[in-house]
This record gives structure tokens, sequence and C-alpha cells, in this order.
């Protein structure tokens, strides 16, 4: 009976929900419970146990996935999307004892949406309209969209997508990238595709948080686990991750031929008009969207200036999509207007890339770091400058985000992946274009 | 039964007592019959303050809704309407602005002062000062309210009536500022240092019941040489349509010239017979009141339901969104939640009646859409009044 597991929604190890005891299918429903890690209970720690418990428990009624991908190792003719309604877990005293011999108990209701269904994705946007003046100096939007590369019979509703699209390598699978051509303004558009089951998180966007046992886990649902530290999460989709430290510094890595490179590290300052600010702890954190097509997480920053606390509450959003290789991100302040800056650790120097009327808006670092990647930062405009570090190399490469003190901007940061040798979509002049053409997407399933 | 506030109406509220399993003592009761103490002023705040630590002022400045009490149910049901109303209530009585014919020709802020006699007790908030005089003969018997809405039309302004008691007329982008702070969308709700976010079912309607693609207008008549005449009413074709003429406006004007005449009701008609979606909005928000005044321009966005508009472009809970912008028009039926002060104030004094308030749950409705475009903009192309 080794095949007696199920995997659910982002639970996608078959030691995870075992022992299927009943599974009783309606035209319309599934019922069916088991044992979390009943087989191999005495090979996870009681940590890990937690994590499918609370994985399990996100997975119903959850917003950010109104279907998820169901498999049943002892029949496969069941496999197919469905909705969850409800889940449960017993967790008795002695469930996550080291000597129980089978694991917690668990439950779940789920509705059929139907086998390899036909998805429709919404597309709505195209065009950040603050990049206008960025336009202007040859830079142009390029709204994308990106699925499985698994997907079959991709069709964006209007033919107007370029045919086939791009295929970038991810950590969870390749995903293809296709681009609008034409890039002025802002649409809605429908892309149809189907996509199997067991690639429907191919290079998602996902959201992993830290047990006491010191693992990643992937995180179901938009409840982080209770006793988290702040600094204990990081955003994927498996081309780049993203995370901060316990200082405020907002750390990235790239994924390239088969592993994640080293971390580079974006220092962020705050100016008052008075004092030079920086980030030196994490407050909170908090999850806005834990979808496949897009990830958000909140945190706010901590700032200090000698030993000064800065009073005020200075949020910062990131937002991740599937196939991206930017991070976006918002920085906001509930205080006084700040001037908001970012700058890499290290000293490299580098290349504007889009600059317009004395406004430069875009910098690429000039070499290949280690990795073979060169670093790219972008942000909307509205700076008189932004420095591009010294041709010594003495300097790191940096953005000024505003011209004037404001309580929000935009930036986003990511690796031309391949450096000197990035071509099509993947070189830093296209990754912005792409930055300037943000489309928020929905997912649902057609004629289900 | 819960608050509603109507941008320049008189809206309603009531507020039943309660004495948990008792009935509510007489000693609270007998302090406000409604026969000697009507037209004192509920006063809600949405967080209980002690009335004795405060002013009457600071009260009222802290305040979400004041309305006048006019009708006591059952000993314990209170209700009444907005003090909006004592310009006028939903019936136009109130104070009747002349009791004889006249003409005057002047500009706004005198015309409010005219309008503005001695019997409202509100103070003189904030009046605008727009360009342009306007010349209107007043037959006798007109309400305040009806006085006042129609001054305001001309010169393209509003009005409203603060918690404060003070009185402001100015154009609307003056009174409330031309870009909103607050979004009402299905997916998140919660104060942000960009925008205050709204958490709203959201169902927009597309009827085409009062879809027309003509309309008929008819002026008033009157002397000079722009009237219209009234013997000659005339039909027009709007935006695309073939002339046909279900739909009738009247407009009493006696100084635009036939070509306003025509672009306004063009315009006007375009707007109030076209295939545009109404909205509803229903939101669970704890006080609706202290998210969006009444008046002051929302957010609006929910891609689900095809609500957006690509011409606003903010930034809320980390998503780049696009939403329509809509005035609101009123906030109705919002409960009195458990958490909120309940004061009623006489002449002299202020009773907490806090303790006693049979609280409620529910849900907050947000009309929305824009005010119906005025004559002002087909004056101002001519230069009439200058």
């Amino acid at each position: 009976m080794a095949d007696d597991w199920v995997l659910l929604g982002r639970i996608t190890d078959p030691r995870a929900l075992t022992h299927v005891r009943t599974l009783r299918v309606t035209d319309t429903t599934i019922t069916l419970d088991g044992r979390i890690a009943g087989r191999t209970r005495d090979t996870l720690t009681p940590e890990h146990l937690a994590a499918l418990r609370d994985q399990l428990l996100g997975l119903a009624n959850n917003p950010d996935e109104p279907f998820q991908p169901m498999v049943f190792g002892k029949d496969p003719t069941l496999t197919q999307m469905v909705r969850v309604r409800r889940s449960s877990v017993d967790v008795g005293p002695g469930d996550l004892d080291p000597e129980a011999t089978t694991g917690p108990a668990f439950e779940v209701e789920l509705d059929r949406v139907g086998n390899t269904p036909s998805i429709e994705s919404t597309l709505l946007g195209g065009f950040r309209n603050v990049l206008a003046a960025a336009f202007s100096s040859g830079a142009n939007s390029t709204p994308w969209h990106a699925r499985p590369a698994a997907a079959l019979d991709y069709y964006d509703g209007q033919n107007a997508f370029s045919s086939g699209g791009w295929t970038r390598t991810s950590e969870t699978g390749d995903v293809k990238v296709s681009t609008f051509t034409a890039g002025s303004g802002n649409s809605r558009r429908l892309a149809r595709w189907t996509v199997a089951e067991d690639h429907w998180y191919d290079g998602a966007a996902t959201i992993e948080q830290t047990y006491p046992d010191g693992n990643y886990y992937r995180m179901v649902g938009r409840r982080p686990r209770l006793g988290r530290d702040t600094t204990g999460w990081r955003i994927t989709n498996g081309l780049l991750r993203v995370y901060v430290d316990t200082t405020g510094k907002l750390k990235l890595q790239a994924y390239r031929n088969g592993a994640w490179g080293t971390a580079k590290e974006l220092l962020f300052g705050m100016y008052d008009g008075v004092t030079p600010y920086a980030p030196n702890r994490v407050n909170t954190w908090a999850v806005r969207r834990n979808s496949p097509e897009q990830v958000i997480v909140r945190i706010t920053l901590g700032l200090e200036s000698g030993s000064v606390n800065y009073p005020h509450r200075v949020t910062l959003d990131l937002s991740l999509r599937r196939g991206d290789r930017m991070v976006c991100a918002r920085m906001t302040t509930a205080g006084i207007n700040l001037l908001g800056s970012a700058e890499l650790t290290t000293a490299e120097t580098g290349t504007v890339l889009n600059s317009s009327a004395g406004k430069e808006f875009t910098v690429r670092t000039n070499s290949n770091d280690a990795d073979g990647n060169r670093f790219v930062l972008a942000h909307t405009g509205n700076t008189t400058s932004s420095y591009t570090g010294d041709a010594s190399g003495s300097a790191p490469i940096n953005i000024s985000m505003l011209a004037a003190r404001g309580k929000a901007w935009s930036f986003a940061a990511g690796f031309e992946v391949g450096g000197t040798g990035a071509a099509s979509i993947d070189t830093a002049a296209a990754m912005i274009n792409q930055w300037a053409a943000p489309f928020g997407e929905r997912t649902t399933v057609v004629g289900w | 039964m819960p608050l509603t506030q109507v941008m320049q109406g008189p809206g309603h509220w009531s507020i039943e007592l309660d004495g948990d399993r008792l009935p509510v003592p007489r000693a609270l009761t007998d302090l406000f019959p409604v026969a000697s103490e009507g037209f004192g002023h509920i006063v809600v705040t949405s967080a209980q303050i002690d009335p004795a630590d405060v002013t009457v002022d600071t009260l009222l400045d802290l305040a979400t809704y004041v309305g006048r009490y006019i009708g006591q149910r059952d000993r314990t049901t209170l209700y009444g309407d907005h003090i909006n109303a004592w310009l006028g209530d939903s019936e136009g009585k109130g104070v009747i602005v002349n009791t004889t014919e006249f003409t005057l020709d002047q500009g706004f802020t005198a015309w409010i002062n005219t309008l503005q006699p001695d019997e409202i007790p509100f103070y003189q908030g904030n009046i605008g000062t727009p360009g342009f005089t306007f010349e209107y003969t007043w037959k006798p018997g007109v309400s305040q309210r009806e006085a006042i809405d129609t001054i305001c039309r001309w010169f393209g302004c509003e009005w409203r009536v603060r918690n404060t008691f003070d009185f402001d007329a100015d154009i609307w982008t003056n009174l409330y500022g031309a870009t909103p702070t607050a979004i009402a969308t299905p997916w998140w709700d919660g104060r942000d240092a960009e925008l205050t976010g709204i958490r709203s079912v959201i169902e927009p309607e597309t009827t085409l019941e009062r879809y027309a693609e003509g309309i008929f207008g008819v002026g008033s008549g009157g002397t000079g040489s722009n009237q219209t005449d009234p013997a000659d009413p005339f039909d027009l074709p709007l935006a695309g349509g073939a002339g046909v003429t279900p739909g009738i406006y009247m407009t009493g004007s006696s100084q635009v010239a036939d070509a306003d005449l025509v672009t306004f009701l063009q315009a006007e008609g375009a707007e109030r017979w076209a295939r545009n979606p109404t909205l509803k909005i229903r939101t669970d928000d704890f006080c609706a009141l202290d998210s969006v005044a009444v008046g002051a321009p929302l957010y609006v966005f929910d891609p689900d339901a095809d609500v957006y508009d690509f011409d606003s472009e903010v930034h809320y809970g980390g998503h780049i969104v696009w939403p329509k912008i809509l005035r609101v028009q009123a906030i109705v039926d919002m409960p009195v939640r458990q958490g909120m002060g309940v004061y009623f104030r006489t002449a002299d004094e202020v009773f907490d009646l806090t303790d006693y308030v049979k609280w409620e749950t529910g849900s907050t409705r947000i009309e929305v859409g824009e005010r119906l475009r005025t004559l002002r903009p087909a004056l101002k192309r001519k230069g009439y009044d200058a």
C-alpha cells in the first residue's frame, strides 16, 4: 500500500499525506481522510509535521488559490484540479511525540474542478504610467506573461503575444514567457491555456518560511506560523530568490545552471532632510498574496541614525511574479517625507541604461559576477540623478529614487542572468522594459 | 437601525436603547422625551469618549455622525435625520428663504450670505469664491436647501455641513480634495501609508432600462435674446444615436443659448442614459464614515467585476492597481457597532447613552457615482455673467 498517498496543492511530497483510508467521490465532490506522514513518521521531525499541518490547513478557502491540483497515488484516474472547501487535522497530545508510530489524522473536503481543465488568466495593466518619461528616452514597455513551459494551447485571446515565447529555466521547472510587442498603454487580456496537474507549480511564485528546525517549508495561504522570526522567510519563483537579513538588507540570489548563486546585498538609505537613516532591523512581516502567479510580502523596517530610531512606520512591499527576473518593490512611510536610495554593499562600477533630461532610471553593473551574472536596479524616475559607482570601482552602484522627498517610491532589482552573454528577453534592457509593464494576473478555470 | 448620511440631502438615523434583560430606566429616557427635547442632537463617535472630559466643541469635532432628533418610538427607539436637514428636511420643510418675490444679481459669496439667515444654527465655514455673478428671481416659499442647491448648481459648487455645524460651500475639490484617500476593493482592507482600504463587495450592474438614443429638450423661456422658446422644443441625437427621443429633460434657464443648451443636454443625456454600469458597494468596515467622507472621491477596484480604470495608477498592499475614481454620494445604513460612543446633546447638556445602546452588526452600503452635470460649463464657455 505504498501508493496510498495524495498530493494536494503545494504539498507535493508523497511522504506527506498518506494512509488514505476512505476516499468518497461524488459527481461534484471528493472527501478523503488519512494520516500525515503515516509511513515515514519516524523520519520526519516534529517541526516538519507542524509545517505539513499548517500547509494542509492553509489549503482550504484560500483566496489566493481558488483551485489546486490533486494527485492520488493509488488511482491516477482521479487526478484533477480541486477546490479545497475544508481541511482539518487532529493533533492529539500524543500525535507529535517521537514515539507515535502514525502521524496525525487529517480530513479534507474537495470540490471537483476537472482533469487538466482550461485555465483563464485575466491580465490587467501592462504599462507603468509613472515611467512615461523614461520611455521617451528609448526604453519601452514590454508586457509579458509566464506560464509553465509544460502548458498546452497557450492563446492570449487576441493573437497578439509573440508566438511560442521564451523559456526560462527555474529551480522548480521551466517557465515560458510570452511578450506582447506593442507597449504604450494599459489593457485587459484574457490568456487561455491548459496544464497538467503535476506541472501547475513549475516556476510558481512561492513563499518559504522556516520552522524551528531551521528548514524552509513552502507556505500555503496567508497565515504565517506563530512564533516566526521576522526574517525566517524568503520568496522565490525558481529564478530569483529574495529575502531580508536581520539588519534590514535586501538579499537577492539568481538561479543559474542548476544552483543558486551568491547573494547580492542591497542597502537602503532614507534621508528626511536632516539626517540620513538606514534600516537596522525588520520589525514585522506579513503576506499580502500567495498565488502561483504572484506572491507579495510586506515587511516593516526599523530605521536608525546613530543610535536614534526613526519614529515612523516604514513598509517595504516585495512582489514577485511567476517567470520574473526582477523583484518589484514599493517602499512607503507614514511619517515625514523621505528621500529613498538603494545601493549594493559591494563596490562595482555600473552603467546607466535609461536616462532622460538629466534623470536616470536604471543602472546595471559592468562586469559579470562570480556566478556570471550582472545586477540590475531600476526605479520609477522623478530622480535627478542616480549614481553608478566611480570608474575605480571603489563605490557601489546605487540609485537615488526621488528628486524630492516623498512618502512612497517604487523600484526593482534583479539579475541579468548570463551577464555579458545574456540575450533576447534576458538582457538588462529587456528586463527593465518588462518591469515597466506590470500585469495583475488572476486565474480561474473555464467550464468546470 | 443605523446611520445614513446623504450628500446635500437630509439622511436619517435611528438608535435603539436596550437595558439588557431589564427595561431601560425611565431616569434615562425622561431626559429626552421627543416632545420637549426634539430637535436636540444625537452624536456618534467611532470610539467611546467620556463627554465630561471634553468640551461640546471637541466632542463634535471628534464625531463621526451628528443627527437631528425628531422621533421616538416605544420610548426607547430614537430616530431623526442628519443635521443637513436643518436647511430643509426630506419634505422641504425648514427655513423659508423669502415671503415675497425678489431678484438679485450677485456673486457666490454674496448669494450664500443672502441665503443664510440667522435662523440657521450653523457657523459659516469655508465659502468658495468662484467667478461670475448670477441673476435670479426667487418666487416666495423656497426652502433654504432648495435655494442653496440652485445657487451651488449655477456656480458649479457644492455644500456640506460638517459635524461641528460649520457650513461650507465651494467647488468639490476644495471641499474634499481631488485625490481619493481610500480604496474600496474586495481584496484587502486596512490603512496603508498611501491609502485606506475598505473591504467591499462590489456589484456592478449594467442595464439598458434607462438607455436612450436621443433626448428631448424644453427651455423655460424668459427674457433676453438667448432664450429657448418654450413653444419650440427640440430633439437631439445622442452620440451614435439615431435621434429618437424617449428621454425628456427640462431646464429652467433664461440665459442659455440654444447652442449651449444643446451641448449641455447632449453631455447630460449621454451620461444619464448611457450604458455605463451602476455600482453597488457593501462593506464590513467598522466605521465607513470614518474611512471616507460623504462627498469625497473614492477609488473603487475589482477587476473580477470589471471595475477598473487605466487613468489612475496607484499602489495598495504591494499591488499596482488601476481603480475607478467615483464620488461617494451617500453612506447608507452604517451599523452603530459595539465600541462606538453615542451621546445626546440638548441645548445645554450632553448625556452619554453608550451603555444603553443596542449594538448593531451588518454591512454598510456606499453609494457612488458622479454628480449630475450642471449648466455651469455651458455658461462659462459662453462667457455669460462674466
